[in-house]
């Protein structure tokens, strides 16, 4: 947990929790980067997590709230046939393979799109309302960054004043080239309550969990425009495999998703503080640790695992790929059984 | 990078004059309840309560040879020291006024100069021819409260009030000592400290040359006194240094005969002026010193030849022959503990001086403390705190109102009485006092490094007692961590004779322990405090520390941090 680290961490480098608070801020903060680095750095044992989401397939696009933060799989319940996530780049590519288009009844291709501030386009254009269920004892501010039509890019500071539960903007946020015209919504500190932002329509488009800065919702194309719409079936259930997203942590008992990544936390710390500080030597030998520790976690993690094992792109069927132009599969897997 | 700061001599002594990063390598910032003479930290006793003595208000501690006399509520007590089984005896029929703070007292041995005074014209300013042999006046403390007569006290245990103006005779009992309060025996003149018309105490009255107890200076053409006192007395012959009240009369190193006078605000050396005389005994003149007086008759002390005295600011010394030979100008005694003194008005001071070492009971930055100066290696020592004195009538802790020593054939003793009412005798008990050293503040010397105390390795020796060892490090002025290590080996040290070099020892004689901070903060200047309750000499200490470099301090990025948010 955090408090540990943060101990750790005030002990080695000389801060004292009780009284110097402005430092303990300051150090708050670089540990959850030095979290940070390590998180996005792999997929550490634990990130992952599962969940079925019944998705609205009104159009070819949905957004996945702010917790998904990469997704490493998808599978159709209904159908149980794994869902493939594709690149951007191979919609659009006019050499080699190529993604002709998207099969939405199959719905077997995804692409996320993008990640984007707001969970759903704004109905009303109206100013929007930010509400939080109960007053907070402290004041904080919420900055909204969008356009509209004098602006391509204004910020609004909203101020809450403790006891005050809800708060409109003075500006319509509308952006005639995009659907999405919120940037971004951060508040300044984390809070006690959830943060709503709804829409003149009183659709909510955004929610920033208390523990967060700002809102976080993952875009995805999941078939074309035009396609035949899927079947109907009581629940247009896909089950997601996802990277959860890394809260920052602030409160003595806030944890890292991975369980055991504590002491890692610590020495990347380290490594960050004393190769910031320029001495290289000692930078290098807290990188060591880390990542011994992170390799032991791992092996420890695989134990007694099937594990899937991937050899490479065979060179002789690249060869075809040169020689015969089409969409021809240039990889093959094999299982193995341990 | 880990850096080791270390100090194995402090022979320097205290300095709170200068930036505490800046001080000498054998210099600290503050000892308390230590002493440093032989280059070592070594601890000493705390004070011995005297139990045996009644309560109440205790007015003041004079030493006569083995004899210790106790002034309480009115009353005085005395023990004779060079006996081990004796105990405190009451003086017989003394008795003085209660209420008062101090009750002053002063030795005057027996009279020199036994023949009737007879002057030889009517002229105030002739001589006087010494006729018929007398009977001298006894030796005796004298003892005023400045309300009553004043009483005698003699080394028979007994005592009895000073004769009064009108029970002088010119035949048959030449005793005459007015009322006053502070009095000083010097070249065989008793002076007394006596109220004006205003009532207040300006007048410095004198006795005759040679005759302590006997204050009728002015005298008829026969040799008789005048009718009454008011014409005849004391006050008719007394001097005046200033406008302002007596605080200290102080025997002092004067080639001339001079003594110290002070008021609050000024000080003089006054001196004979045998030029021009009042009946047959001297007038004075006084020589202005500097702007500074004694705060009362026992915050001055000697120094080395020199005189130091308790003012209101911090202690200030002069020397009395270069005063008038060299310079008229007092030195900074007190420079090194100035900041000691900070804001401070002080009010109820004593000094002293006993085995080379000067005491100052002073009011302090830190509260009521003792300012221990060793006179031999010529530094300030620290100062003495002892937490057994307990608190006055206000709650306020105590001070040292009087400090008064003796010499037997056993040894020196030293002794004090207190605001709350308590004689004790310094280093009497057999608890040891908690020593407490600050060393100076360490630093990288370099603002881009900042370091981070980790351990402490203080090595002490003659650990006599178990006890404990602790250790706290002030990082950039704030508490930042401690940590503490027991000592149980008791080790007894060998008495004289002994086996050359060091005596047989059971055990080795030498403490190594190692204090670890695993708390503490990173900053740029870090200071030690070093306490410990045994008695036992701390040799040196290392502290072991871990450089933290940075471009801009931690602090300083926290607080750019902090704004930005």
């Amino acid at each position: 947990m955090f408090k540990d680290i943060l101990l750790d961490v005030s002990n080695e480098i000389g801060v004292t929790l009780a009284t110097q608070l402005q430092k303990k801020s300051l150090i708050s903060l670089w540990i959850n980067q030095a979290a940070e680095d390590l998180y996005t750095s792999d997929d550490l044992p634990g990130c992952l997590r599962e969940q079925v989401f019944d998705l609205d397939l009104s159009d070819g696009m949905v957004t996945l709230p702010w917790y998904v933060y990469k997704i490493r799989g998808l599978r159709n319940v209904n159908w149980w046939n794994s869902i493939s996530q594709h690149d951007h780049r191979m919609r659009y590519s006019t050499n080699g393979y190529k993604e002709f288009w998207n099969y939405g009844w199959m719905r077997d291709v995804w692409r996320v799109k993008e990640v984007r501030a707001i969970g759903r386009s704004i109905t009303n254009a109206a100013p929007l309302t930010l509400k939080i269920p109960l007053p907070e004892t402290v004041a904080f501010a919420v900055n909204i960054t969008g356009s509209n039509n004098n602006s391509v890019r204004l910020t609004e500071k909203i101020t809450f004043s403790a006891g005050v539960t809800e708060m409109t903007t003075v500006n319509s946020f509308i952006n005639p080239y995009n659907e999405f015209p919120i940037e971004s919504i951060i508040k300044n500190i984390p809070t006690t309550y959830d943060l709503t932002i709804k829409d003149a329509n009183d659709l909510e488009i955004a929610k920033i969990p208390n523990s967060e800065l700002s809102s976080r919702y993952t875009v995805i194309q999941v078939f074309d425009n035009g396609v035949i719409l899927p079947l109907s079936t009581d629940c247009n259930c896909t089950e997601v495999l996802f990277k959860y997203k890394l809260s920052p942590m602030l409160n003595d008992f806030d944890s890292f998703p991975c369980p055991g990544f504590d002491k890692a936390i610590f020495y990347k710390f380290m490594e960050n503080y004393k190769g910031k500080n320029g001495e290289l030597d000692q930078a290098v030998a807290y990188k060591i640790k880390c990542k011994e520790i992170c390799d032991n976690l791992n092996n420890d993690d695989n134990q007694n695992k099937e594990m899937k094992i991937d050899f490479g792109v065979n060179k002789f069927l690249e060869v075809q790929r040169t020689s015969y132009p089409g969409d021809i599969c240039t990889r093959r897997f094999w299982w193995i059984y341990e | 990078m880990n850096r080791v700061f270390s100090q194995f001599d402090f022979s320097g002594g205290s300095n709170l004059l200068i930036d505490p990063t800046n001080l000498g390598g054998k210099e600290y910032f503050l000892l308390i309840n230590g002493r440093n003479r032989y280059e070592t930290i070594t601890s000493i006793k705390e004070p011995l309560i005297s139990e045996d003595l009644p309560a109440g208000r205790y007015q003041g501690c004079y030493g006569a040879g083995n004899i210790v006399i106790v002034f309480i509520s009115g009353l005085a007590y005395y023990k004779d020291f060079s006996n081990p089984s004796s105990t405190y005896l009451k003086v017989d029929g003394f008795s003085m006024n209660a209420a008062e703070d101090f009750l002053y007292a002063c030795l005057v041995p027996a009279s020199t100069v036994n023949f009737t005074r007879i002057p030889t014209s009517s002229n105030i300013n002739g001589p006087v021819n010494l006729t018929l042999a007398l009977t001298a006046s006894p030796q005796c403390l004298v003892v005023q409260d400045g309300i009553n007569q004043p009483m005698l006290i003699f080394s028979t245990g007994g005592s009895r009030p000073a004769a009064t103006y009108d029970q002088w005779t010119k035949d048959d009992n030449r005793e005459y000592v007015p009322i006053g309060k502070q009095m000083l025996y010097h070249n065989g003149i008793l002076y007394i400290v006596c109220k004006d018309v205003n009532g207040r105490y300006t007048l410095l009255g004198r006795s005759v040359t040679g005759r302590p107890l006997d204050f009728m200076v002015n005298i008829t053409q026969s040799g008789d006194k005048l009718p009454l006192e008011k014409d005849g007395g004391a006050n008719s012959v007394a001097y005046r240094v200033d406008y302002n009240e007596i605080t200290a009369l102080q025997s002092v190193n004067d080639a001339n005969g001079g003594f110290y006078v002070s008021t609050l605000r000024t000080s003089y050396i006054v001196t004979p002026n045998f030029d021009i005389t009042f009946f047959g005994e001297p007038t004075f003149r006084s020589t202005f010193l500097f702007s500074a007086g004694a705060i009362n008759n026992f915050s001055v002390t000697d120094v080395l030849g020199d005189t130091a005295l308790i003012d209101f600011a911090g202690i200030t010394s002069f020397n009395s022959v270069a005063q008038f030979r060299v310079e008229g100008k007092n030195s900074p005694f007190s420079a090194k503990l100035a900041t000691l003194f900070n804001g401070i008005t002080q009010s109820v001071n004593a000094a002293t001086n006993f085995d080379n070492y000067c005491f100052f009971s002073m009011d302090t930055v830190f509260g009521p403390a003792i300012i221990v100066y060793d006179t031999l290696r010529q530094s300030f020592v620290g100062i003495d705190q002892f937490s057994n004195l307990g608190v006055d009538e206000t709650g306020f802790p105590a001070r040292i109102k009087m400090f008064c020593e003796i010499k037997t054939n056993l040894g020196r003793r030293f002794f004090f009485i207190t605001t709350s009412n308590k004689f004790c005798e310094y280093f009497g008990s057999s608890t040891t006092a908690t020593c407490s050293l600050f060393t100076k503040e360490f630093c990288s010397g370099d603002p881009k490094i900042s370091t981070k105390p980790v351990a402490l390795q203080p090595i002490f020796s003659d650990a006599q007692e178990n006890g404990l060892i602790s250790a706290a490090v002030y990082v950039d002025r704030i508490l930042s961590d401690t940590g503490d290590v027991d000592i149980s080996r008791s080790l007894v040290i060998p008495t004289p004779p002994i086996a050359p070099p060091f005596g047989n020892y059971s055990r080795e004689n030498i403490e190594n322990d190692k204090i670890n901070f695993f708390e503490s903060s990173q900053g740029y200047q870090t200071m030690v405090k070093i306490s410990w309750n045994f008695t036992g000499t701390l040799t040196g200490f290392n502290l072991m520390s871990v450089d933290m470099p940075s471009d801009s301090s931690l602090a300083q990025q926290a607080r750019n941090y902090a704004a930005s948010n």
